[in-house]
């Protein structure tokens, strides 16, 4: 596998409470093998840098104006020609009210280590740690596996979650063993549907999972309680399947009981499910491609309750 | 340019009409009473172009263009139009005025006081009825458990140090199973305050009678003496008042819900509001036509110069450190209204009783050295003779109830009568005896707490740690106890006694002027109590006590007392601090943590022998005190670090003074002058210097003042040392004598210093001047917008940014470095904390534009809480906080969390959110937290409909308040403070 050198992070969350059991720093990685349609962090599909234009904030004041390409159209609100934008990012500096911002920064492996040693104390309370997500963190093994030998080392918990859709290569496999925990998405259960809404098939994904299940490499959790590493300690990662529901698409019922039967088949209990949340419209607009289609509410309690009805026999994480 | 002729005009009428009408001529001369209100008043324009005079001499009114020689009081106004329309202003708008630096004041504020209210006489100018925005209720459904969802665990073992409690989280019980809490909390939340003369008068009539500055007889008083007599009068003509179906005998006042008033302190300033008190829009208080009279013709023309802020201004001849602290905005002294942030030795009260505390005092008067210290001794005594009185007082009030009640045979007043006998027999023994039961081990509490606050200003006077205090007695109650059913019949009353004790410390409340309500408002009395630490020899102190007392506290979800809890992360249990945040998800804002380890360290840093600091309790809001040995006013000033920034920024002058404050040590605010970073630091260093050596010179000012003529013989006889060494605590008689400071605005200061750093020094983006120019502007010059950005990036305090932590540290330890230059009046230290009450808001009102953004007039953060926007990582805020060594706050800091629980998340899940980000924040050495668990839409529900939230408890700063009581300013501070999510 090629090694992609230094990864771009798009943000750190320093406590969350979403991602994973207990307050977690959640580091974001930029790029992701898929692209799905509805994906809640839509600056973190491309690996490379983009630039984010959040136009609210422009205060008029025409700093901007001499971009070199030409690309910056006057307002207001600023608007941002992608097609002839070069990727020049000057107009971040000459900005003062902070329109414009890289979609990531180069990531590093001490100041997460840093920042993890502060945080310590918020994650031995709490049971919590360090989460890396993105993107897809698997899109850089090296990196990330030396991240994850410091953080091992400083006796820092770390959470992954993942889209499954990378190789297992001698270095992935290093990783998962300085894990605790991971989030394993399975989106859509038929091939196609997988092709036409995330720009891949779902093989690579099932396979991997059957393999790392069946191999042994992690530990089928069976209940919540099991997730509380104040309370047990694993030799190998436990792994959690994830379902993002998104309505007329992953949460229509044929789909979910087509993951069922394949989660079933493997011996999961305890699966975590994302219901659907409409507030990444705004980012994909910042990043210059608006999201037309998207559904923009939230889930009804009946669609909730459709779902849940679904995937009867699973034990949740979090869904209620 | 408006005309003065109306003016004189109306003048004129008004000198008429005192000529004319007898009853109008009452209100400035008053033979009966031996009364004239003799003044020569000067009003003009600030620039002097304008003038007009008054001479009121013995019942006549006369007034003319021109100046007067000598006068009394001069009010200046900015301009002359708005002084053209003096006639016409409210006392409201006055006030308005006098915040603003339109009008300026020169001479006695009571004398003010008195003019402003004889406005009002002609014409009335109050015709609004009564408001009545809450109606009473009668509803006794719980409200507040209604509305919220008010859960509870169940702990089923036993932890810390119980010994009785099955599950001690009485997990089981609610309100529903004390109907006659129920009852008596929705009957609370429909009292409506009504101002009592009772005390003011009382007191004043002995001072008539007896003399004040000498003995009738022409002979000196000793001032220990007097006040002890003058108290023994007080209690024993006061009013024994037993409620139908009280637990507890006896009240503050002669009310229901009583405003207690203190002539000697602040009391005057209702004066101007005597005919608009009942009907003005927040907080209004009912006043009978009577009282009104009693106030104005009897009580307030006695204490017109001896109250504590006109005796010291005539003594020291009016000094520019008091004239600071008349305009609210550079520091705010609380001598002037109190000195009793400090906490009784109830030990000492209850194993000795009344009787017991008599017989140290003779056998130390024998002793006597001098007449001072005999006087002392019997000035004391006569104020425990006081409480006696008042006891036996209390005790007939209950026997004619009971005879009463018997004369009209009726089977159905058996139990009544039956709880009036158990009140009898209680009586029969405390306060005079010791305690032997906790029934009369907390009436004995209560009795004393009633005579102290009829002493001392309700303000800040504290309960320290009754949990403790109160354990063995509850222990010989469980002794008694012949079977596990009868423990748990006791258990329950001493679970309803503690409610009927939280409901009696709310009888009462302080006396907010007008211009309380405008700048701090919500407050009351501020009775802390301290539950739970370790003892003061190093165990566990967690007892079955400590958790009946957070049930209470759970239960009823009301203001008073102030609740306070100590966790010692070594020696208390992870459920106990569980508990605590849960009674504080439920009730939202009670009761706030500390560490009890980090206090005690600070403490014994600060000179505080180990095991009296393991005995520390929090007063007024969270103030440290050693309960029973120190008298530390530990809320003797609150100080706006913002001024001394203004003042540098406006070349020594504060924009709502129309005076200089120190132009001669202020170089003018100009690139020029302040070329680096580190000079304009030098600077504001300077101005924080003089304001703080200002500060002390004026708490020193009113403290020999307070030696002068406000010893407080009662209190020194329960705090330990002042009767060892026969003098009044005044004197510097107990064991610990600090005096504690509360320093408002650090953060404001702080991003301000930042912003200037950055922006001009290193950024460039304006220079000094430019940057000074945006300002005056209010930001909204063409480009200003433009900096106003480049600030936004300017890192602040709370995002845990090393270079802002390091400024901040600077600052602190530069504080606490200059207060500790100079003793207190008694020879104590000044201990340095940030809280900040309300004053946030009220010193952020009458603050400029200011570097770090903040815009004229906006609340200022309060405590030592992170601005909003400061980060939006709780964990950012939370550790900044945590960094900065405990030691440098003696006297405590209110950090405020607004962390609401996520929507779909079970209590349960709560709970483990909020006690990992509590413990974490102890872990990492944190002082002090207290989480505001209300949602901001909560309350913007809540400003749109008042009348459904009368129960609705925030946090302020150290202090709870009923949201609705507040005023807009402080409603709209808690709502923009950043909400975090559990």
């Amino acid at each position: 596998m090629v090694d992609r050198g230094t990864p771009l992070i798009c943000d750190i969350k320093q406590n969350s409470l979403d991602d994973g059991p207990g307050i977690r720093t959640v580091i974001f990685f930029k790029g992701c093998p898929l692209s799905c349609s509805w994906c809640q962090n839509p600056e973190a599909k491309e690996m490379a840098d983009q630039l984010v234009v959040q136009a609210s904030k422009c205060i008029e004041c025409k700093d901007c104006i001499d971009c070199p390409p030409e690309a910056i159209l006057k307002g207001p609100p600023v608007q941002v020609d992608r097609a002839r934008c070069d990727l020049c990012f000057r107009c971040i500096d000459a900005c003062p009210a902070g329109v414009f911002k890289h979609a990531g920064t180069p990531a590093d492996i001490e100041a997460i280590v840093k920042l993890a040693r502060e945080n310590a104390v918020f994650y031995r309370t709490s049971g919590g740690g360090i989460t890396l997500s993105g993107g897809e963190p698997l899109l850089f093994p090296r990196f990330v596996l030396a991240l994850v030998r410091r953080l091992r080392a400083e006796g820092i918990s770390v959470v992954m979650e993942t889209c499954g859709a990378v190789r297992l290569s001698p270095d992935v496999l290093a990783i998962l063993p300085h894990l605790a925990l991971i989030y394993y998405d399975v989106k859509l259960a038929d091939p196609a549907a997988h092709q036409q809404h995330c720009g891949a098939g779902n093989a690579l994904v099932l396979e991997n999972l059957k393999v790392l299940v069946e191999g042994g490499t992690v530990l089928l959790p069976d209940s919540k309680d099991a997730l509380d590493f104040k309370k047990h300690a694993y030799d190998k990662p436990l792994l959690v399947p994830r379902i993002p529901l998104v309505p007329g698409i992953t949460d229509v019922p044929e789909n979910l009981s087509g993951i069922a039967s394949a989660l079933k088949g493997l011996g999961v209990k305890l699966i975590d499910v994302l219901p659907y949340n409409p507030l990444w419209v705004d980012k994909a607009m910042a990043l210059g491609s608006p999201a037309h289609d998207a559904v923009r509410g939230w889930m009804s309690a009946d669609q909730l309750a459709r779902a849940r009805e679904a995937l009867a026999g699973f034990r949740f994480e979090r869904f209620k | 340019m408006a005309s003065l002729l109306p003016f004189r005009i109306g003048l004129k009428l008004m000198g008429l009409a005192f000529g004319m009408s007898k009853n109008f001529r009452k209100e400035i001369f008053n033979p009966s009473v031996n009364y004239a209100f003799n003044n020569r008043i000067q009003i003009q324009t600030m620039d002097g172009t304008a003038s007009i005079w008054i001479e009121f001499k013995d019942g006549r009114m006369r007034s003319g263009a021109g100046r007067i020689e000598r006068p009394d009081l001069v009010l200046e106004y900015s301009t002359k139009d708005i002084m053209a329309n003096a006639i016409k202003y409210t006392p409201d708008i006055s006030l308005d005025l006098l915040l603003s630096g339109d009008l300026e004041f020169v001479g006695n504020m009571a004398t003010l006081g008195k003019f402003s209210y004889l406005t009002t006489v002609f014409p009335k100018k109050v015709k609004r009825p009564l408001s009545l925005s809450f109606p009473p209720q009668t509803r006794i459904t719980d409200e507040q458990a209604a509305m919220k969802k008010v859960d509870s665990e169940v702990l089923g073992c036993q932890v810390d140090a119980v010994k009785y409690l099955a599950d001690p989280y009485l997990g089981k019980l609610s309100i529903a199973d004390f109907p006659w809490l129920l009852e008596r909390k929705n009957r609370f939340f429909s009292e409506r305050a009504e101002v009592c003369t009772e005390r003011a008068k009382n007191l004043t009539d002995f001072f008539v009678a007896e003399g004040f500055e000498k003995r009738k007889d022409g002979q000196p008083w000793d001032a220990s003496l007097r006040n002890g007599l003058a108290l023994k009068h007080v209690l024993s003509v006061k009013a024994p008042v037993i409620h139908d179906g009280d637990m507890l005998p006896g009240s503050t006042t002669s009310k229901r819900l009583g405003v207690q008033l203190f002539p000697e302190f602040g009391a005057v300033m209702l004066w101007p509001e005597l005919h608009t008190v009942h009907a003005r829009h927040l907080n209004p208080y009912l006043i009978s036509e009577e009282d009104k009279s009693v106030l104005n013709d009897h009580v307030y023309p006695f204490w017109i110069d001896r109250n504590i802020r006109e005796y010291t201004r005539k003594k020291y001849r009016n000094p520019l450190s008091q004239r600071f602290d008349d305009k609210f905005a550079y520091y705010f002294m609380w001598k002037t209204q109190a000195i009793s942030h400090t906490i009784p030795n109830w030990e000492s009260l209850l194993s000795k009783g009344i009787g017991g505390i008599v017989a140290d005092i003779e056998s130390k008067e024998k002793a006597a050295a001098g007449d001072g210290q005999k006087a002392f001794y019997a000035g004391a005594k006569a104020s425990l003779e006081g409480v006696l009185a008042y006891a036996r007082n209390l005790h007939e009030e209950a026997q004619r109830q009971v005879d009463e009640l018997q004369g009209k045979n009726d089977p159905a007043l058996a139990g009544a009568i039956e709880d009036l006998s158990r009140i009898l027999r209680v009586l029969d023994v405390v306060p005079e005896h010791p305690a032997r039961s906790f029934r009369e081990a907390i009436t004995s509490v209560w009795i004393v707490w009633v005579a102290m606050h009829n002493e001392n200003m309700n303000a800040g006077l504290s309960l320290g740690r009754l949990d403790q205090v109160l354990y063995p007695y509850f222990e010989r109650d469980m002794a008694a106890a012949p079977d596990g059913a009868a423990r748990d019949a006791a258990i329950k009353e001493v679970i309803a006694l503690i409610g009927a004790f939280y409901l009696k410390c709310g009888d009462h409340l302080p006396l907010v002027p007008n211009v309380g309500n405008k700048l701090f408002g919500g407050s009351s009395s501020d009775q802390a109590l301290t539950l739970g630490g370790i003892t003061p020899s190093g165990e566990d102190a967690v007892n079955d006590l400590t958790y009946m007392f957070l049930k209470v506290t759970e239960m009823l979800s009301i203001r008073d007392p102030n609740v306070n809890a100590r966790y010692h992360v070594d020696k208390n249990s992870p459920e106990y601090v569980r508990r605590l945040l849960e009674v504080n998800v439920n009730t939202a804002a009670t009761p706030s943590i500390h560490n009890d380890k980090v206090m005690i360290d600070t403490l014994v840093s600060r000179g505080f022998a180990l095991e009296d600091a393991r005995d520390w309790a929090a007063t007024g809001c969270v103030e440290p005190t050693m309960a029973g040995r120190h008298f530390g006013h530990t809320n003797c000033m609150l100080c706006n670090l913002v001024a001394p920034l203004e003042v540098l920024m406006n070349d020594g002058r504060h924009p709502r003074f129309h005076y200089p404050i120190n132009e001669d040590l202020t170089p003018a605010f100009t690139a020029a002058n302040y070329p680096t970073f580190d000079a304009l630091l030098g600077g504001y260093k300077s101005q924080l210097a003089f304001l703080i050596a200002k500060s002390i010179e004026i708490n020193n000012m009113y403290g020999t003042v307070h030696q002068e003529i406000k010893p407080t013989p009662l209190l020194s006889s329960l705090i330990d040392g002042a009767i060892e060494h026969g003098r009044d605590l005044v004197h510097g008689s107990a064991r610990y004598n600090s005096s504690g400071v509360a320093l408002v605005a650090l953060v404001d200061v702080v991003d301000s210093l930042m912003a200037l750093k950055k922006v001009v020094y290193e950024w460039k983006k304006a220079d000094l001047d430019q940057f000074k120019a945006v300002l005056d502007r209010d930001f909204t010059g063409e480009g200003d917008k433009a900096v106003l950005e480049h600030i936004k990036h300017v890192p602040k305090f709370g995002s845990n940014d090393p270079e802002v932590n390091a400024l901040a540290k600077d600052l602190i330890a530069f504080m606490n470095d200059e207060y500790a230059r100079t003793k207190n009046y008694r020879g104590g230290n000044y201990l340095v904390g940030f809280w900040s009450m309300s004053n946030h808001t009220a010193f952020g009102k009458l603050s400029g534009t200011m570097p770090s953004g903040r815009l004229r007039g906006k609340a200022f953060t309060p405590g030592i809480t992170p601005a909003p926007g400061s980060s939006d990582q709780l964990l950012d805020n939370i550790k900044t906080v945590a960094s900065i060594d405990a030691k440098q706050f003696p006297n405590n800091i209110a950090f405020n969390v607004k962390l609401v629980p996520g929507g779909g998340d079970t209590h349960e899940q709560t709970l483990d959110h909020f006690y990992d980000y509590a413990r974490s924040y102890f872990d990492l050495g944190g002082l002090q937290m207290q989480f505001n668990v209300v949602t901001t839409a909560m309350m913007r529900d809540a400003m749109l409909h008042p009348e459904s939230y009368r129960w609705l408890m925030v946090r302020i700063s150290g202090y709870n308040a009923y949201f609705t009581e507040l005023n807009k300013d402080m409603q709209v501070e808690l709502i923009e403070r950043m909400e975090f999510k559990a």
